[in-house]
């Protein structure tokens, strides 16, 4: 299947399930409904869906399914898509919209110097070529660590609560296991436990899960 | 040279004017003038010391009649006396609310100050115009949506008077030709949209008057003295309520009286300026006694006659009138675009939407009311007006086109059914149609108070309750809408947790009279998952193979029941209790990717997830006002997950932290990123219809226990379980359950969503035992 093909697809399982909501009380599909109809076929679709609405076909589309839309390139859009989003922005006449277009039109504009930046960095060029999506991962996140300053200073916030509550946990611990587990041993499954949906994720594909499918 | 001494003597009476100035002038000498102060009845004198000649004596001051005498031959001392002559307009509003107009207000000040309510409230209340009483209105379109006075009744019911007053005091009767009257409509606050948007002032008081300031003209008019004569009275109404761009509520109606001879053409002269405000819209709640029910066509003539039946059966009984959806001609909506109306036009919608199957009665509209003084001597008038919710579907054409009062087909007759007002806050935003934007996700809690640090609130008119968090949201214009109407302070509750994500999914209200607290009379029916199992857990032992979600039906013949199995999306439901309580695969799938379930998976998502964030709402309703677990009457539901949040979950979004990962999302609390959205497996039994005496509530087809000693020969145990906590309420109301599961329940809906009703207005004097509650604006102190 072709990522042209899936986004029709993908389409088409929207209308089905726009004509099933119909007569119910919802009348409508939810905008979540629509991202996870356009989730299920992955990050390819990405590029055919950002074509369709440079071509505007978000002037037909109701909200439920433009939020959807958005929604779901907050994770897989591109710099591609920020044209259509600011034509959204200025001219859907939907608020909620509007705003959701801004935002993620705001964020992606950013990815263009981001990206080209980061490609330039050996090690991801390194990643890149190697194939190994674990590898890939860790270096263009350290790339992008290495290109945008707020990036350490998100990741110092994250680990600094995470070492916090490790330590402040650690005291009780420490008497339930009569001195047998370090502080170390904590922070470890501290992050176990909190991650264990995303570490136990397979493949490359999605967000996390249960291990099984891989979607989000 | 010459003393020539004016005289001036003001008339006798009481009148707030008391200057004027007197000029003498005369060719190649310099102009002479004085101001005098005057005092009624008394003469005033002024002596100029003048050249002989030939003068022009005038005479002018605000109020006063001018006097302009020429040629005046001067040849020594000489005096003139003149009596002079008021004449003044004056602006008359029913301020202090009783239903006649009241005196002036003070000169060149807005009178009252500000717009104040309880017993001493002030500032006249205008009526929100928003039905059809004159039926003449372009279909589809309520009075205040065109120019004129429609109608006589219109008169009486939905248009206000203010009067213009001309008070003569002194010789003169004639109005000096040049003086002139302009009337104008300004906004009380800088951050509302003009006045004239909100409020339309008619040429008169009688059927058809039109339109001389008001969203289709201008915010002022020129009125001739002559138009006026001793008086004159106006209509005036308000085009919508409080809400978005209007948030005051509030206008300001002035009259400038112009004397071109104190200050000159065109510019005003004094003026007397009287703040208004638009009657309030109030929703409607369970203690107020239903006095009609609605209900659509939708090929459901089997779940209408039971329910037309149980509503005949009420104390008192409730009429019923069906709409017809599928019949009603499209029909537009209109909303007022710039200064014209327009017919709406959302994005990517049919417009008009054609007919079609809408069964969604409630969801539709939202029932309430609005109230005023009237025109006659304590009087009020009281309208029955619903809230257009935000939504785009058939049913909206027989709300427009039928409900606002042109003859219904299904129901003939004249008038068909009672006349009542739409008002839709959202039409012509830029607003998303979203399913929470509903009337089943609109509700009023009764007569609420809040007790906190010893400080008691009372929300007499109950207080609104909907669902809005992240997932579901109440589009702006109606929340703007509620808000602004400062009678029932909306409590936000989360319905992420619901695929519709509508409030009455979870719970309602009904009537208990036994508490002697007027704020307690109610009972809280909250759907609980917990309490089914539960119960089936308590029945295993003795009925562990009864039948859940089938129809049973006494088989006479071979003394036994058949079952037929319920289905949902075309899947068989059917189970048993012991199936329910075990690890078996539960019939239907995951909506996150179509995968099976176990019951367990189903149970304890139940229990630990879906009991808990309803658990969470009625901790919402804990803080909002005086709860505690006594006013709760827990309904047995279970829910199975008929959609699914796309995204990440935190650990606090886990049901239980021993449980590895999401559990393809029965480990996530529905209603979070990651976890379902639910729907009623088993009948949704708050999802209820209110009546007088009487609940009509879905039936939930839970587990059916096999009893000959019943007359029915068995029981469904979670029908019989609500029965006796209703029944343990003295004198309380009577549950009625009626089988919705093919019209409504497979639609995700039931009875409450298919039904909505009129109710008459809550007797506040009688409940809270003071007359000052009778009415809403001396009732509220804000």
């Amino acid at each position: 299947m072709s990522a042209q093909s899936d986004y029709q697809q993908a389409l088409k399982d929207i209308a089905d399930l726009a004509t099933q909501e119909a007569t119910r009380v919802t009348g409508r599909p939810a905008p979540q409904a629509i991202d996870q109809i356009f989730r299920q076929y992955g990050g390819t679709i990405a590029a055919p869906m950002i074509d369709d609405l440079k071509a505007g076909s978000w002037k037909k589309w109701e909200s439920w399914q433009l939020g959807g839309a958005i929604a779901y390139l907050s994770s897989y859009g591109t710099s591609a898509a920020v044209a259509p989003l600011r034509d959204i922005e200025q001219n859907y006449p939907v608020t909620d919209i509007q705003i959701q277009a801004k935002a993620l039109a705001d964020l992606l504009a950013t990815l263009d110097v981001a990206v080209s930046e980061a490609k330039q960095i050996p090690q991801v060029q390194d990643a890149i070529k190697s194939g190994n999506a674990d590898q890939m991962a860790r270096a263009m996140l350290l790339g992008l660590a290495q290109i945008d300053p707020d990036w350490p200073v998100r990741a110092s916030e994250i680990q600094t609560k995470l070492f916090d509550l490790s330590a402040d946990s650690f005291p009780a611990i420490n008497e339930m296991a009569d001195g047998k587990l370090s502080q170390n041993d904590v922070t470890k499954a501290l992050v176990e436990i909190l991650f264990e949906d995303v570490m136990s994720t397979g493949g490359s594909v999605g967000t996390g899960g249960s291990g099984k499918t891989g979607t989000p | 040279m010459a003393n020539y001494t004016v005289q001036l003597t003001a008339p006798a009476g009481n009148y707030p004017f008391d200057r004027v100035r007197v000029s003498l002038t005369s060719d190649a000498q310099p102009q002479q003038t004085q101001d005098l102060t005057l005092t009624p009845s008394m003469a005033v004198s002024h002596v100029f010391d003048i050249a002989n000649g030939t003068w022009r004596l005038k005479i002018s001051g605000i109020g006063f009649v001018p006097v302009d005498e020429q040629n005046i031959v001067v040849n020594g001392d000489a005096t003139n006396a003149k009596n002079l002559t008021v004449i003044y307009y004056t602006l008359h509003t029913d301020r202090d609310r009783d239903g006649v107009l009241d005196a002036a207000g003070t000169l060149n000040q807005l009178s009252p100050q500000t717009i104040t309510f309880g017993t001493a409230g002030r500032g006249a209340i205008i009526p929100v115009n928003c039905n059809r009483d004159g039926n003449n209105a372009v279909v589809g379109r309520t009075d205040n949506q065109d120019q004129q006075v429609n109608g006589n009744s219109d008169l009486i019911i939905g248009v206000a008077r203010f009067e213009i007053r001309r008070t003569i005091v002194g010789p003169v009767v004639v109005v000096p030709a040049g003086w002139e009257l302009r009337l104008w409509l300004d906004k009380a606050i800088n951050t509302d949209a003009a006045a004239q948007r909100h409020f339309r002032i008619f040429d008169g008081d009688a059927n058809n008057s039109l339109e001389i300031i008001g969203p289709e003209t201008a915010d002022e008019a020129n009125i001739t003295t002559a138009s006026v004569g001793a008086a004159k009275a106006y209509g005036i109404e308000a085009v919508r309520f409080a809400g978005q761009n209007f948030t005051s509520g509030q206008g300001i109606v002035s009259l400038f009286v112009i004397q071109p001879e104190v200050t000159g053409a065109n510019n005003p002269t004094y003026m007397y300026g009287e703040r208004i405000v638009a009657a309030r819209w109030i929703g409607n709640h369970h203690r107020q006694t239903v006095s009609r029910l609605y209900v659509a066509d939708a090929g459901n003539a089997q779940f209408r006659t039971d329910l037309g039946n149980a509503a005949a059966a009420d104390n008192p009984a409730i009429a019923v009138t069906t709409g017809a959806p599928r019949i009603t001609p499209a029909t537009n909506v209109t909303f007022l675009n710039g200064n014209a109306w327009a017919n709406y036009a959302p994005i990517g919608e049919t417009v008009p939407e054609p007919a079609g199957d809408d069964r969604w009665m409630r969801d539709t509209i939202v029932s309430g009311l609005s109230s005023w003084p009237g025109n006659v001597l304590n009087t009020p008038q009281t309208a029955d007006v619903f809230m257009k919710t935000h939504r785009w579907r058939s049913l909206q054409n027989w709300v427009f086109r039928i409900l606002l009062d042109l003859p219904d087909p299904l129901n003939p007759g004249v008038p068909p059914h009672p006349k009542v007002g739409v008002w839709y806050p959202a039409a012509g935003s830029a607003d998303a149609i979203t399913s929470a934007n509903s009337g089943g996700n609109i509700a009023v809690t009764p007569p609420v108070q809040k007790t906190a640090n010893g400080i008691v609130t009372p929300y007499r008119y109950g207080r609104i309750y909907y669902g809005h968090n992240r997932y579901h949201r109440v589009d702006a214009s109606s929340r703007d809408f509620m808000a602004a109407q400062n009678m029932q302070t909306p409590i936000i509750l989360d319905t992420d947790w619901l695929l519709v994500g509508h409030v009455d999914e979870m719970m309602t209200f009904v009537p208990d009279n036994n508490p002697g607290n007027a704020f307690k009379k109610w009972k809280l029916l909250v759907a609980s998952p917990a309490e089914a199992y539960r119960l089936m857990t308590a029945a295993q032992g003795a009925h562990g193979a009864a039948n859940v979600l089938n129809r049973a039906a006494w088989d006479n013949v071979n003394n036994r029941f058949d079952y037929t199995s319920l289905q949902i999306n075309g899947t068989n439901v059917g189970a048993t209790i012991n199936a329910l309580l075990g690890n078996g695969q539960a019939p239907l799938t995951n909506p996150r990717d179509h995968s099976n379930y176990t019951y367990k998976q189903l149970r304890d998502w139940n229990i630990g997830g879906v009991e808990t964030v309803i658990a969470r709402n009625v901790t919402l309703l804990k803080n909002a006002f005086d709860l505690v677990d006594t006013d709760i009457i827990k309904v047995p539901v279970i829910f199975f997950p008929e959609g699914y949040n796309p995204g990440d979950f935190t650990f606090a979004d886990k049901v239980s932290g021993w449980t590895i990962g999401r559990d393809n999302g029965f480990n996530v609390y529905p209603g979070k990123q990651g976890g379902f959205q639910c729907g009623a497996l088993t009948g949704d039994m708050p999802n209820m219809f209110v009546g007088n005496d009487r609940l009509m509530i879905p039936k939930p087809f839970g587990p059916w226990i096999e009893d000959n000693t019943n007359p029915n020969h068995g029981y469904d145990l979670f029908e019989r379980d609500l029965t006796q906590k209703i029944a343990a309420i003295v004198n309380g109301p009577t549950c009625d359950f009626i089988d919705d599961w093919d019209d409504y329940h497979v639609a995700l809906g039931e009875i409450h969503c298919g039904t909505n009703e009129l109710r008459a207005p809550y007797n506040g004097q009688a409940a809270f035992g003071n007359a000052r509650y009778a009415n809403w604006w001396t009732a509220v102190d804000a």
